[in-house]
C-alpha cells in the first residue's frame, strides 16, 4: 500500500520552497509586521512593540548564523529540532502556543 | 421536459463532462440519445463508461488513456434537464478538510468521486488546527500509553475498542501523510520531533512547525487536485441528504447541493456519501472555528434519521481575546477567536472581573494554574452571577521585555485596536473551540444509514468521550477516513446507480419569487435570529449549566425558530425554497436543539458537560448519550412498514398550521427532508449489522424535543 502510494504521489512529494523554513519565518514576521506598521498609531508605543517584535521573535535570541544547517533551517539548540518553532517550548505550559497565541488544547 | 431513463422510451439529454480537478472544462454535449430502459442495468460505474456512450467519446478518452497508464480513468456523468443539473458519482464526500479529503485520495482508485465543498476547499477547521497530530511514534511511549490518557481526558467515557484502534493506527496514517508530501518537523537524528502537550504522558505530537493543519491540508489538497477521479466543487452548500426507506431500513442516495455562486440546485446521486463537514462553533458568538462551521453535517443527518450521540459536550477555551474589551472595537465581527495561551497565566497573568477583584483563589486554590477547566467554569460562573461579558487577564506587572519577546502575538493584535498588555489587562472570555459529539459512527464510520459514513469533527466515534485530549481530533479524523474506505468500496462494487433516482425527491427552489427586497429583508432578519441564538447558547447553554437555565434555553430557542419560521412563511416563503443563510439558520437551531436536548439528559456532570443540579460523576451514568431519530420513536411499536405521516400531515395542513406541527415533530416547515418512501427498483445488498452498541445506550430522548 505504501508502494502503491509512493507511485501515485510521487509526483506530489515537491517540497515547497514556501515551506523551506527560514525563508518561511522571515516571509511571514515581514509581513506581519508590514500589515502592523500600516495600522494608523494612536501611541507612541506602538513602534516600539514593533520593534521588539521585528528584532527579537523570542527569548534573547537574535539572528545567529550557526544556529542553522545548510540544508534544514533553523536548528533549536536545546530539543535538537531542525525547522521548528523558534523560542520557547511552545507547549511548556499544556497547549500549543506561538508568539501567545493558542491554536490547540 | 426531459423524462427519466426509467421511462424507457424518452430522450435524455447527457452532457459528459470530463472534470480536470475544479470545474469544468472541455465539455461537449451528446444529445439525443434514446436510451433504452435494459441499458440501464449494465451501467456498472466501477467499470467505467458505458459502452453506449464510449463510441462517441473514444477519441477523447484516448489522449487521456495514454497520458497515465497507472490510473483507471472514469467519467462522472451529469444530466440536466429544465429542473436542474443531477450529478451522478460513485462517492459523495461533503467536506474538504483532512477527514473528507484522506477519503477521497483513497477511493478515487475505485470509482469517481465529488468532494462537495462550502466555500474554498481550504476553508475548514483542519486548516486552524496550528498545534499537532499525537501519535505513538517514540520508541520508550506505548500505544497503552496513549490509549489511557484518551480515557482519562475523556473522563472515562471513551469507547475502548475505539481508542485502542485510533492509537494503534495512528503512526501509519503519519507515515502515509508524510509519503502523501506532508513534510513535518525533524530532529537532528533525522526523526520526527515529537513535542508533549497537555495530558499526554509522553511526547507524541507530530507537527509541522506551527502550521500543521495548514500544511496537512495543502499537501492533501495538492494531491486531491492531481488525482483525475476527483471532482472537486467548491462554494456547494449542501442542503439535505437524499434518502429512502426500505422496509425498516433508511438509505442514503447522495446529497442536494446549492451552488452558491450561480444560485442553482445541484443534485449528487452517489453509492456512497461521507459526511465529513466539521463541527457547529456557530452555534456560540465566541468561536475559534472558521465561518463555514454552522452544524451542517449533523443537522443534515439528524432529519436523514441518523442516530446523534454526545452532543453536550462541547470544548470551549477560556480565554480569547474579548472584541468588546479592547478600546477601539474592530470594524468587523471576528470571525474566529483569538486565544490567549495558557502560557500567560502559567507566566504569571492573574484574572479579574471587571471590578477588579482576583476571584480564582475562591474557586480552586490554585488559582489561575488550576486545571483549563476549571478556570474556564470559574470564568463562566463570574460572567453570568456578574452578568459580565469579559473578564480581565493582566500580565502587565511583568517586564516589559518579557511580555514582548514571549507574547509578541498578543502584543500586536491587541496594540492594533488600541490596548497595551504591558500596561492594561487583557480582555477575555471564553470560546467555542470544538465538538466532541455528533453523528454515531461504528468503527468503520458507518452509521445506521446505509451507504452514509462520517468521519472527523462531525462524527462521534467514542474517542473522546466527554473531553477531547489534545492533538486526538486530526488522528481521528485521519484514522476513520482511511477506515470507511474499504467498507465504502465494498458497498460500491455490489450496488448500480438507478438513474431514475434523480426524480425521487422534489428539488429545492431558489426564492426568486420573492424579489429581491423581502429576500435581503428574509436574510437581515436571519442574521438577527442567528445572533439570538447564539446569545441564547452562551447564556443558557455555557459552561456552567443548570437544570433552570437549560429549560430556558429548550423553550426560548423553541420559540425563535417557531417566530423565525413564520416570519418567514408570512414573507411568502414556499416550503421547497432555499438560501444559504436559512438554510444555515435551519441547521444551526438543530444542533442547538440537540445540544440542549443532550446536556438536559445527563443527570451528572462528566468531563466538558458540568451542570450545578448534578455536580458531580455519577458510575452509573457513565454512558453515552443518544438521540434517536423520529421514525425510530413513531415506529418502535411496528414490526414491519414504515409510514411517513409527518410528511402527509404536513402537507395537508394548511399553512397557517404547518409551524406549529413542525415543531412539535422537530421538522422544519420549510424544505422537508427528501425522504421517499418509495424503494428502490433494485435492492441493495444487506449492510453489515453496524457496531452502535445499543446495549449501551443510557439516556435516549425520544423525538429530539
Amino acid at each position: 500500500m505504501a508502494t502503491n502510494l509512493g507511485r501515485l504521489f510521487s509526483s506530489t512529494l515537491v517540497k515547497s520552497e514556501f515551506f523551506n523554513s527560514t525563508s518561511r519565518r522571515v516571509i511571514c514576521t515581514t509581513t506581519q509586521h508590514m500589515q502592523i506598521q500600516q495600522q494608523e498609531k494612536k501611541e507612541t508605543s506602538v513602534s516600539e512593540i514593533n520593534e521588539k517584535t521585528q528584532n527579537q521573535n523570542e527569548d534573547e535570541k537574535k539572528f545567529d548564523p550557526k544556529d542553522y544547517d545548510e540544508d534544514d533551517g533553523y536548528r533549536n539548540k536545546v530539543t535538537g529540532e531542525i525547522g521548528g518553532p523558534r523560542g520557547p517550548e511552545p507547549t511548556r505550559y499544556g497547549d500549543w502556543e506561538k508568539n501567545g497565541r493558542c491554536s490547540d488544547f | 421536459m426531459a423524462t427519466s431513463i426509467a421511462s424507457g422510451n424518452g430522450r435524455l439529454h447527457l452532457r459528459e463532462s470530463v472534470y480536470r480537478g475544479q470545474g469544468c472544462r472541455g465539455a461537449y454535449f451528446v444529445s439525443g440519445i434514446g436510451i433504452p430502459k435494459c441499458i440501464q442495468k449494465d451501467l456498472s460505474w466501477s467499470h467505467g463508461v458505458p459502452n453506449i456512450l464510449r463510441i462517441h467519446t473514444s477519441n477523447h478518452f484516448q489522449s487521456l488513456a495514454n497520458e497515465s497508464q497507472h490510473r483507471h480513468h472514469r467519467t462522472a456523468i451529469t444530466s440536466c434537464s429544465r429542473d436542474g443539473s443531477t450529478k451522478y458519482f460513485d462517492f459523495a464526500v461533503i467536506g474538504s478538510g483532512v477527514a473528507g479529503l484522506r477519503y477521497a485520495l483513497e477511493v478515487a482508485k475505485h470509482g469517481t468521486v465529488a468532494v462537495i465543498t462550502k466555500a474554498e476547499s481550504h476553508e475548514s477547521n483542519t486548516n486552524y488546527a496550528q498545534g499537532g497530530i499525537s501519535a505513538v511514534l517514540c520508541p520508550s511511549d506505548s500505544v497503552e500509553s496513549h490509549v489511557l490518557d484518551t480515557i482519562v481526558a475523556g473522563a472515562y467515557l471513551c469507547d475502548e475498542e475505539t481508542v485502542r484502534v485510533v492509537c494503534t493506527e495512528g503512526p501509519e496514517r503519519i507515515r502515509e501523510l508524510i509519503a502523501m508530501g506532508a513534510s513535518f518537523d525533524h530532529g537532528e537524528d533525522g526523526n520526527l520531533h515529537l513535542a508533549r502537550e497537555g495530558g499526554h504522558s509522553h511526547r507524541r505530537i507530530v507537527h509541522a512547525a506551527d502550521m500543521t493543519g495548514r500544511e496537512i491540508e495543502r499537501a492533501l489538497l495538492e494531491a486531491v487536485r492531481k488525482d483525475p477521479n476527483i471532482f472537486v466543487f467548491e462554494h456547494h452548500f449542501a442542503i439535505d441528504l437524499l434518502s429512502s426507506q426500505d422496509g425498516s431500513n433508511t438509505i442514503c442516495h447522495g446529497v442536494d447541493t446549492l451552488n452558491t455562486e450561480t444560485h442553482e440546485v445541484v443534485r449528487f446521486i452517489s453509492k456512497i456519501t461521507l459526511l465529513a463537514s466539521g463541527g457547529a462553533g456557530h452555534i456560540y458568538p465566541i468561536t475559534t472555528n472558521p465561518l463555514v462551521a454552522t452544524g451542517d453535517g449533523v443537522a443534515m443527518a439528524h432529519r436523514a434519521q441518523a442516530v446523534i450521540s454526545n452532543m453536550e459536550f462541547v470544548q470551549f477555551h477560556p480565554t480569547a481575546l474579548a472584541d468588546e474589551g479592547l478600546p477601539i472595537r474592530p470594524t468587523k465581527a471576528r470571525e474566529n477567536a483569538f486565544l490567549i495561551t495558557e502560557a500567560v497565566r502559567g507566566d504569571g497573568g492573574i484574572l479579574y472581573n471587571l471590578e477588579m477583584e482576583r476571584f480564582m483563589p475562591s474557586y480552586d486554590e490554585r488559582a489561575e494554574l488550576a486545571p483549563r477547566d476549571v478556570v474556564a467554569r470559574s470564568i463562566d460562573d463570574q460572567l453570568k452571577q456578574r452578568k459580565e461579558n469579559y473578564v480581565l487577564l493582566d500580565i502587565s506587572h511583568k517586564s516589559r521585555e518579557k511580555i514582548l519577546s514571549h507574547f509578541p502575538n498578543i502584543a500586536a493584535e491587541c496594540m492594533r485596536y488600541g490596548l497595551d498588555i504591558t500596561r492594561k489587562p487583557i480582555p477575555v472570555v471564553p470560546a467555542a473551540h470544538y465538538m466532541c459529539g455528533g453523528v454515531r459512527a461504528g468503527l468503520q464510520g458507518e452509521t445506521n444509514v446505509q451507504g452514509l459514513y462520517v468521519a472527523g469533527e462531525v462524527a462521534c466515534t467514542g474517542l473522546h468521550g466527554a473531553n477531547r485530549l489534545a492533538s486526538n481530533s486530526l488522528l481521528e479524523a485521519l484514522v476513520f477516513a482511511r477506515r470507511a474506505v474499504q467498507p465504502s468500496i465494498d458497498h460500491t462494487k455490489s450496488s448500480c446507480i438507478d438513474h431514475s433516482a434523480s426524480h425521487w425527491w422534489p428539488r429545492p427552489t431558489m426564492p426568486k419569487s420573492l424579489g429581491n427586497t423581502v429576500l435581503s429583508n428574509i436574510i437581515h432578519r436571519t442574521r438577527e435570529v442567528r445572533d439570538e441564538l447564539q446569545s441564547i447558547m452562551w447564556e443558557y447553554v455555557g459552561i456552567v449549566r443548570s437544570t433552570t437555565r437549560l429549560q430556558t434555553a429548550e423553550r426560548r430557542i423553541g420559540e425563535l425558530e417557531l417566530e423565525w419560521e413564520t416570519y418567514l412563511f408570512q414573507q411568502g416563503w414556499e416550503p421547497t425554497m432555499v438560501c444559504l443563510e436559512a438554510c444555515e439558520m435551519r441547521n444551526l437551531f438543530c444542533c442547538a436543539k440537540l445540544v440542549v436536548s443532550s446536556a438536559l439528559a445527563r443527570h451528572e456532570s462528566r468531563g466538558l458537560h458540568y451542570t450545578i443540579d448534578f455536580p458531580h460523576l455519577e458510575e452509573s451514568k457513565r454512558l453515552p448519550t443518544i438521540i434517536l431519530p423520529t421514525s425510530f420513536c413513531r415506529n418502535r411499536h411496528k414490526s414491519s412498514g414504515f409510514s411517513y405521516p409527518v410528511r402527509a400531515l404536513l402537507e395537508a395542513t394548511s399553512e397557517v398550521h404547518r409551524p406549529l406541527l413542525a415543531s412539535r415533530y422537530d421538522i422544519p416547515p420549510f424544505l422537508l427532508p427528501p425522504h421517499c418512501v418509495k424503494a428502490p427498483s433494485r435492492l441493495h445488498p444487506t449492510f453489515p449489522n453496524c457496531q452502535l452498541k445499543f446495549s449501551s445506550i443510557l439516556t435516549i430522548i425520544k423525538c429530539s424535543g
